[in-house]
C-alpha cells in the first residue's frame, strides 16, 4: 500500500499542486486508480471500467427497459468518461459524475424516443380508437412500459431517486439543477405515474 | 369501475376508490398512517380494480430488476470485448461540428505559422516538462497505440489495450525438454530452440521402463507451457487479440500471467475449446479423444468448438470432465503436470535483488488451489495431496529432491588442516592455510555448482535448479571464479518464473563482473532475449546492436538479424 501511494504521490503530485484535491469524494484507492488512469494506465482503465459497468448497465436498463441500444450505450458512456477523465477535478465521487454522464449521454435520447411514442400513440387512436390495452400483460412488463411514458425530466428523476437510492441533494449534483426543481420534478413524476396507473 | 362504498359492514362508509386511489402512492412507499392502511388494505380484498392498480404501482416503484433479466454480470471475454470496443471508441468520441471542422480548416496554415514562430522565438527544449504533461497526454497515446494494434490484429474483438509487440507474439521458445518440432502439415523439422506460429509439437510417448522426457515451451513472454510425453499439439495462430493452440492428443499444463490487452489464450482440442484469460490450468485429451480441464489457479471457459457455445466455467481447485459434463477436484497427476510452472514470478514490486527471489522447490505454490492440501508450506508437497484417480507416482522432481545430498562444505579445509603443513615458520604455515583454505572453498563452490547444473541437465528437474543456485549464489556469489551462477540464474528466472528485471539483473551482473567469460555471448543473447519478452523494445534493440557489435559471426547472430527488421519496423 505505502508503494501505492507513492506510485500516486508522484503521479498527481504536478497537477495537485495548484488545487488541492477534493479528498472527500474519493477513498485513497480511488485517487490512484483516478491518477493511473489519467496517465493513460491500461490497467487502471480496466479496473475503473470493471468497478462501474455494473452500475452503468443497470441504471440503463432501469431507465431505458430492455433495449437492444444498451450494450452501444454503456461503450458510449465509457469512451466519454475516458476521454473526460483529465477534467474531473474531484468535486463528487466517480460513481456520481458517471451518473452525470450517463444522464447526458441518454438525455436526447430519452426526449427523442418520448416525443415518437407521442407521435405513434396518437397515430393510432386516430386510426382505431383506443385499443384493448395490455390488461393481460405481465404486471412487471406493464410496469415498464408506464415508466416509458413518464417525461424524460421526471422519470430520470424518479429513477434516480426510487430505484438507485440516491438522495435528492445527489440528484442535485448529477443533473445539476437547483434541489428545489428536484423536488418538484419527483413530486410531479409521482402524480404522473399515479394517474398513468389509475387509468389503465 | 365497480363501486364498493355501500357494502355494509366491510369498510367504513367513506372509503372507496376515490380515497383508495389517493392513498395508494403512500400505501405503496409504506407511508401511510396504520388505521388509513387497515381501510386501504380491506379496500383491496373487495375491490379487484384498485387491486389490480396497487399491483401496478407497487411494480413501477420496486422498478426493473436488471440481475433477473440478465442485464449483468457480464462474463469475462465479453467485458474483455466491451472494454477493447470502449478503447476504440475513445478518439471517435465528440467529433468537431462543422463549422468548427471549416474554422480548422481555414485557420491551420496560420496557426501553423504562429506556432513555428512562436517556438523558434521560444527556442522551446523537447524534454521541456510543460509540453509532456499535456492533460490526455498519457491516456491518448495509450489509447492510439491499442487502437493503431487493434487495427493491426486479424481478429477485432478481443482486447488490446496494451497488446504485445508482433515481434513478441510470433516467435516461441523451447525452454527444456525433448521433442520434435516441425512446421505445419509434415513440413520440415525445426532445429532451433526457437520457433514460429504453425509449429507442430510432438512429445515422444513414455516406453515402459523408461522416463520419458516432458517438453516446456514459453509463448509471448508470458506464457509458460509443459507438454507431457505422447502430446501432439499445435501452434495455429498467432495475433496481438489471440492466441491458438490445437491439441490433439495427451496432456498439458500451462501458467499465463496475463496482463489487460495481452491475447486470450484459446486452445482447441476435439470436443472443446478452452478459452484462458490467465491462470494455472492443465488440459488433457484422453486415449477415448474426450478433453479434461483442471484449474489450479484462475479460472477457465470451456466452449462447444463449433459455435463456441458457453459450456462449462472450471474454477480454480476443480476438474472438468467433458465426457461426463463431471466436476471433480483436481488430482495429483494434474498438479503434477503443471510442476515445472511453479516457479512464479512474485508480485510487482518484490524483485529488488537477486537475494530476494524466489525460487521452486518442489513446493506446491500457495495460489494453487488443491483441495484437500494443507496451507502449511513444507506440507504442500504432491505426495500429499490425497485424492487421485490414477496410481501415485513418483515424480522426477521428488527423485531429485531426495538423492540431493546435504552439501558438503569446507571439506577441504578439514583436510587441510588435518595434513601436516611442513613449514619453516608460522607465517608460511598461515599462507599456506589461507590459501588451502581459498581452494577448499572454491572447490566446494564448485561442486555446489555442479550439483546444481545437474539439475539444470534435466528437464524434469530443471526449473528446481533455481533454488540450488540460489544458495550457491548466496554461499558463492562473490567469487569470480564461479560467477556462472549468475548466468544460470539469469535464464532460470526467464524462462520458468517469466522474471525478466530479475533475470536482466542476472545477465548484467555476470557480464559486469566477466564480460571475457567464455558464456559472455550467451548472457548478451538472453540480454536480448529478455528484452524482447518483456515487451522492452527499445532495449532490445539497443542490446542487439551490441551484440551484433561485439559477435558479427556469433553463434546467435543470425537469430538476432532474423527478428531486427521486424522490431525496428514496428516501432
Amino acid at each position: 500500500m505505502t508503494g501505492a501511494v507513492q506510485v500516486f504521490d508522484e503521479l498527481v503530485a504536478p497537477a495537485a499542486s495548484p488545487e488541492p484535491a477534493h479528498v472527500d469524494y474519493l477513498s485513497a484507492e480511488e485517487q490512484i486508480l483516478l491518477a493511473q488512469a489519467r496517465a493513460g494506465n491500461a490497467r487502471a482503465l480496466r479496473h475503473f471500467y470493471d468497478t462501474h459497468q455494473t452500475q452503468v448497465r443497470s441504471h440503463l436498463y432501469r431507465l431505458l427497459g430492455p433495449d437492444s441500444e444498451i450494450d452501444d450505450l454503456v461503450q458510449t458512456i465509457f469512451a466519454r468518461a475516458f476521454a473526460a477523465l483529465a477534467t474531473f477535478k474531484g468535486g463528487s465521487t466517480l460513481s456520481t459524475w458517471l451518473y452525470r454522464i450517463t444522464t447526458n449521454t441518454t438525455h436526447n435520447l430519452l426526449r427523442h424516443r418520448f416525443r415518437r411514442n407521442r407521435v405513434k400513440a396518437a397515430f393510432q387512436w386516430w386510426v382505431g380508437g383506443r385499443g384493448p390495452q395490455s390488461s393481460h400483460a405481465d404486471v412487471r412488463d406493464e410496469a415498464t412500459r408506464l415508466l416509458q411514458h413518464l417525461a424524460p425530466d421526471l422519470r430520470e428523476v424518479f429513477v434516480f431517486y426510487h430505484y438507485e437510492g440516491l438522495t435528492l441533494q445527489e440528484i442535485s449534483q448529477i443533473l445539476d439543477k437547483p434541489l428545489s426543481t428536484i423536488g418538484d420534478r419527483l413530486t410531479r413524476a409521482r402524480k404522473r405515474l399515479l394517474e398513468l396507473v389509475a387509468a389503465t | 369501475m365497480l363501486h364498493h362504498d355501500d357494502m355494509p359492514g366491510e369498510t367504513p362508509p367513506r372509503y372507496g376508490c376515490l380515497e383508495c386511489h389517493e392513498d395508494a402512492e403512500l400505501a405503496v412507499a409504506d407511508r401511510l398512517h396504520p388505521a388509513a392502511s387497515d381501510r386501504y388494505r380491506a379496500h383491496l380484498r373487495s375491490c379487484s380494480d384498485c387491486r389490480r392498480m396497487n399491483q401496478l404501482l407497487e411494480a413501477v416503484y420496486r422498478g426493473p430488476d436488471p440481475a433477473a433479466s440478465g442485464v449483468a454480470p457480464l462474463r469475462l471475454t465479453s467485458r474483455d470485448r466491451e472494454f477493447a470496443a470502449i478503447l476504440r471508441r475513445v478518439p471517435g468520441e465528440r467529433p468537431l461540428p462543422w463549422y468548427h471542422r471549416a474554422l480548422h480548416t481555414a485557420g491551420v496554415v496560420t496557426l501553423a505559422t504562429t506556432a513555428a514562430a512562436l517556438a523558434v522565438a521560444l527556442v522551446v527544449r523537447p524534454g521541456d516538462p510543460v509540453l509532456e504533461d499535456a492533460p490526455l497526454a498519457g491516456i491518448s497515446a495509450a489509447l492510439t497505440r491499442a487502437n493503431d494494434q487493434d487495427t493491426a490484429a486479424s481478429s477485432d474483438d478481443e482486447p488490446a489495450s496494451v497488446a504485445p509487440h508482433q515481434a513478441q507474439v510470433d516467435y516461441g521458445r523451447v525452454i527444456a525438454g525433448r521433442g520434435y518440432l516441425s512446421a505445419r502439415g509434415d513440413g520440415p523439422p525445426v532445429l532451433t530452440d526457437t520457433f514460429t506460429v504453425g509449429t507442430r509439437f510432438s512429445v515422444e510417448p513414455t516406453r515402459p521402463a523408461e522416463q520419458g522426457q516432458s517438453l516446456q515451451v514459453g509463448l509471448l513472454g508470458r506464457i509458460l507451457a509443459n507438454f507431457e510425453p505422447g502430446t501432439e499439439i499445435e501452434w495455429t495462430q498467432a495475433s496481438p487479440g489471440a492466441l491458438d493452440l490445437t491439441l490433439e492428443r495427451g496432456h498439458i499444463a500451462v501458467r499465463y500471467e496475463r496482463q489487460a490487452g495481452d491475447p486470450v489464450l484459446n486452445i482447441h482440442t476435439p470436443s472443446a475449446l478452452v478459452r484462458v484469460v490467465g491462470t494455472v490450468f492443465t488440459v488433457e485429451v484422453d486415449a477415448e479423444g474426450s478433453t479434461n480441464v483442471a484449474v489450479l489457479r484462475g479460472k477457465v471457459e470451456v466452449l462447444n468448438p463449433e459455435d463456441q457455445a458457453f459450456v462449462a466455467d472450471v474454477q480454480a481447485g476443480y476438474r472438468f470432465e467433458l465426457a461426463r459434463a463431471t466436476y471433480a477436484d483436481v488430482g495429483r497427476n494434474d498438479v503434477r503436470v503443471a510442476m515445472p510452472l511453479s516457479d512464479e514470478m512474485p508480485s510487482s514490486g518484490e524483485v529488488v535483488s537477486g537475494a530476494a527471489l524466489s525460487a521452486a522447490d518442489g513446493t506446491i505454490p500457495t495460489s494453487w488451489v488443491v483441495p484437500g492440501l494443507p496451507a502449511a508450506a513444507p506440507l504442500r508437497r504432491l505426495e500429499n495431496i490425497l485424492a487421485h484417480p490414477a496410481p501415485p507416482q513418483r515424480s522426477p522432481a521428488d527423485r531429485a529432491q531426495t538423492d540431493r545430498r546435504a552439501p558438503r562444505r569446507y571439506t577441504g579445509l578439514l583436510t587441510a588442516r588435518s595434513s601436516t603443513a611442513r613449514a619453516d615458520d608460522g607465517e608460511a604455515l598461515i599462507d599456506k592455510l589461507v590459501r588451502d583454505t581459498h581452494e577448499a572453498r572454491r572447490e566446494a563452490g564448485r561442486a555446489a555448482l555442479e550439483r546444481c547444473k545437474n539439475l539444470y541437465q534435466s528437464a524434469q528437474t530443471r526449473y528446481l535448479s533455481a533454488r540450488c543456485l540460489t544458495r550457491f549464489l548466496h554461499e558463492h556469489g562473490d567469487d569470480d571464479d564461479l560467477v556462472e551462477g549468475h548466468l544460470l540464474v539469469g535464464i532460470l528466472r526467464m524462462d520458468f518464473a517469466n522474471d525478466y528485471p530479475a533475470a536482466t539483473l542476472a545477465f548484467e551482473r555476470f557480464l559486469e563482473r566477466a564480460p571475457t567469460h567464455p558464456e559472455a555471448e550467451l548472457a548478451r543473447y538472453r540480454l536480448w532475449l529478455a528484452g524482447i519478452e518483456d515487451g522492452d523494445i527499445n532495449a532490445a534493440i539497443d542490446r542487439g546492436r551490441e551484440y551484433l557489435r561485439r559477435y558479427p559471426n556469433g553463434k546467435y547472430a543470425g537469430k538476432i538479424l532474423q527478428r531486427f527488421p521486424k522490431l525496428v519496423s514496428e516501432l
